[in-house]
């Protein structure tokens, strides 16, 4: 799991091109948007493309879901993990 | 289709209880209920002092009660385009109370909708009174109100039906855009509820949303805007949308080309954009088929005319009964026009008009810069970047607690007045702003700045004849990739490319390189290092280099500018 955040922490880097920020600097259990990492709505756009891309998965049609699975790297990792079952 | 009924009579007209006005989470909602809630808004606006009450609402159905209470309390609505600290404090000086469905942090009032007896005794609305007002960046990019009539309203949801009424199905307009502002109101809201369609209360926020919404609505209308366009994932199972889908409208912002062959293939069909602003309502469309340049044709009851590149309008739905000039450049065409781009600088980004002007000027009151440019880095996803000048505060801050730093000090004081998406992503801080000969900051000059290539540095000492910086060795320059892998080490054209670089920001020097002399690689640089670039004028054009660090001496040489001989 740890390995899966550490390749998420680069995927978001890269997907939304963030300067100045290296995967060490990105908290695995942080919020990503708002006050945590700042990342905005047209991330989290940018962000499910680049997760349907690298991993196939699709997000789910409930955005109350969809908002938890983004709300950290953590999050993320276990929806991924999940999700390639 | 039920009969078109104006926004003035729209409470008042006569029309089954059991009419179905919106769609949330699935289930109807009739007018008997529309009408219960607009009652307690009414209700409580009634007791509000003042003439005008801002309104921000997530979800439409509560916003449209909310506005047709307050309407008919004889309010006018403030549509407050978010609730930013920045936005509130400036709503503070223009209404009496907000009414929204998310906590806002104001010394306003915040009111709720009273639970009253239905009264449902609506009279008609005067269409000559001041209704909407909305936020604008004017021509300084200070926000600033610009008020609408009744009648105004009306006269563009007028325009819609005639230019689209036929072209759109019957079914449920749902939307991806806020009616918050001047698209979403009409489109999402306005003209739908005019026009008897049902609208849907709840924003498709994700694609995913859109797809599941879509494919359970015959002859729906989608309303959405370029940041959904041109993220749509295909992996989903869009047929059933396709299947049924009737009309699609794109505004806010130019549709990129490529979006349309994926518009194409998820919808099978192209949107119909449209063309306008929060000051002159929706100007202009268009559906591009194969001449994907389709000219933008004036909507019915428009007037356009083109001096130069500057468009005029004058339209029943405008406020000047003159004709109004608009920021955009623009060509005429034998039908219609083409957009140019802006004559100003306010600039879109997703959707969201930003100006430049507005942005420096917030950023020169930091009290940490000397000089700042915003500017928009013409990538795959425009951003708004800044080139910055700091002041004594500003290298402290930069020296001691680092870039990152005085980064985030500078971002929190645009995010109070800056909507996220909004907020500059990429930032350089430098010495004094490149000036071309005649003194001039070119917009070239600034984007070499963020040239991957180019690292983060900070002059340390300079005179006439000698310039000394302390360059960044960050682990993700490009000049890393496949140098390599494993075990990175800066190549010795990158060290090269950096004195030049630097020699040239530096110092004035001719046009063209001519060679490299005496150039001598000492020590190899890793990644992740900091190292001290020496440039030395030795001649008027000639500068000698020397790359040092804590190492010791890593490289040195002569380059010498000018026409190849």
């Amino acid at each position: 799991m740890q390995a899966l955040e550490e390749e998420i922490k680069s995927l978001i880097i890269e997907a939304l091109n963030l300067e100045d920020i290296t995967p060490a600097d990105i908290d695995a259990g942080a919020a990503l948007f708002g006050d945590g990492l700042g990342l905005d709505s047209i991330d989290a756009l940018e962000l499910g493309l680049a997760l349907q891309r690298r991993y196939g998965l699709s997000l789910s049609a409930d955005s109350a879901e969809t908002r938890r699975h983004f709300a950290s790297v953590r999050a993320l990792a276990e929806f991924v993990a999940a999700g390639r079952k | 289709m039920a009969e078109f009924v104006d926004l003035d009579r729209w409470m008042a007209h006569r029309r089954p209880a059991d009419a179905v006005v919106a769609l949330r989470d699935g289930a109807a909602v009739t007018f008997a209920e529309f009408a219960t809630l607009t009652a307690g808004w009414r209700a409580v606006f009634a007791e509000v002092a003042g003439a005008r009450v801002a309104l921000h609402f997530e979800d439409s159905l509560d916003f449209a009660a909310a506005l047709f209470g307050a309407w008919h309390a004889g309010k006018q609505a403030v549509l407050a385009p978010d609730l930013l600290p920045g936005t509130l404090r400036r709503l503070s000086a223009e209404v009496c109370a907000i009414a929204s469905d998310m906590p806002a942090t104001t010394d306003l009032p915040q009111v709720r909708p009273l639970a009253v007896v239905a009264n449902t005794a609506w009279l008609a609305l005067d269409q000559q009174r001041d209704a909407l007002h909305v936020f604008t960046s004017g021509s300084t990019g200070e926000p600033v109100l610009i008020g609408k009539r009744l009648a105004q309203l009306c006269a563009e949801i007028r325009a819609l039906d005639a230019a689209f009424g036929d072209r759109i199905g019957c079914g449920c307009v749902h939307a991806s855009v806020t009616h918050q502002h001047m698209y979403g109101l009409p489109f999402r809201l306005l003209w739908p509820m005019a026009s008897g369609r049902v609208f849907a209360s709840r924003r498709l926020v994700f694609p995913e949303d859109m797809q599941r919404a879509l494919a359970d609505a015959p002859g729906a209308t989608l309303v959405t805007s370029p940041a959904h366009l041109k993220r749509l994932p295909e992996q989903l199972d869009w047929a059933p949308v396709r299947a049924q889908i009737g009309a699609i409208f794109s505004s806010g912002g130019p549709l990129p080309d490529e979006a349309l062959p994926l518009c194409d293939r998820v919808f099978g069909r192209r949107p119909i954009e449209i063309y306008g602003s929060s000051e002159t309502g929706a100007v202009a469309w268009r559906q591009r088929e194969l001449d994907a340049s389709s000219p933008w044709l004036p909507l019915p009851g428009m007037t356009v005319r083109i001096y130069g590149e500057r468009l005029h309008l004058r339209a029943p739905w405008l406020r000047e009964a003159d004709e109004q000039e608009v920021a955009d450049r623009v060509a005429a065409h034998a039908q219609g026009f083409a957009l140019l781009g802006r004559a100003d600088r306010v600039v879109k980004i997703e959707e969201k008009r930003v100006s430049l002007d507005a942005i420096e000027r917030d950023l020169r009151d930091s009290g940490l810069l000397l000089d700042v440019r915003a500017l928009v880095l013409p990538d795959e996803r425009a951003r708004i970047a800044v080139v910055a000048v700091p002041d004594a505060a500003g290298w402290a801050i930069h020296d001691s607690e680092g870039r990152r730093a005085l980064v985030a000090r500078l971002r929190t004081l645009l995010a109070t007045r800056v909507e996220a998406v909004a907020l500059p992503r990429h930032w350089r801080f430098i010495w004094a702003m490149p000036a071309n000969a005649t003194g001039k900051t070119t917009s070239a000059a600034l984007q070499a700045l963020f040239d991957a290539r180019r690292p983060h540095a900070r002059l340390l000492a300079q005179d006439e004849q000698n310039a000394r910086l302390q360059v960044e060795v960050a682990a993700d320059s490009p000049f890393f990739d496949g140098h390599f892998s494993g075990s990175p080490i800066l190549p010795g054209v990158a060290q090269i490319d950096w004195a030049i670089r630097f020699a040239r920001e530096l110092f004035s020097l001719p046009e063209g390189f001519s060679r490299l002399d005496q150039i001598k690689f000492h020590d190899w640089i890793g990644a992740g290092t900091q190292i001290e670039l020496t440039l030395q004028r030795v001649a008027a054009d000639t500068v000698a280099f020397r790359i040092a660090s804590d190492v010791g001496s890593h490289a040195s040489g002569r380059l010498v500018f000018g026409a190849a001989t």
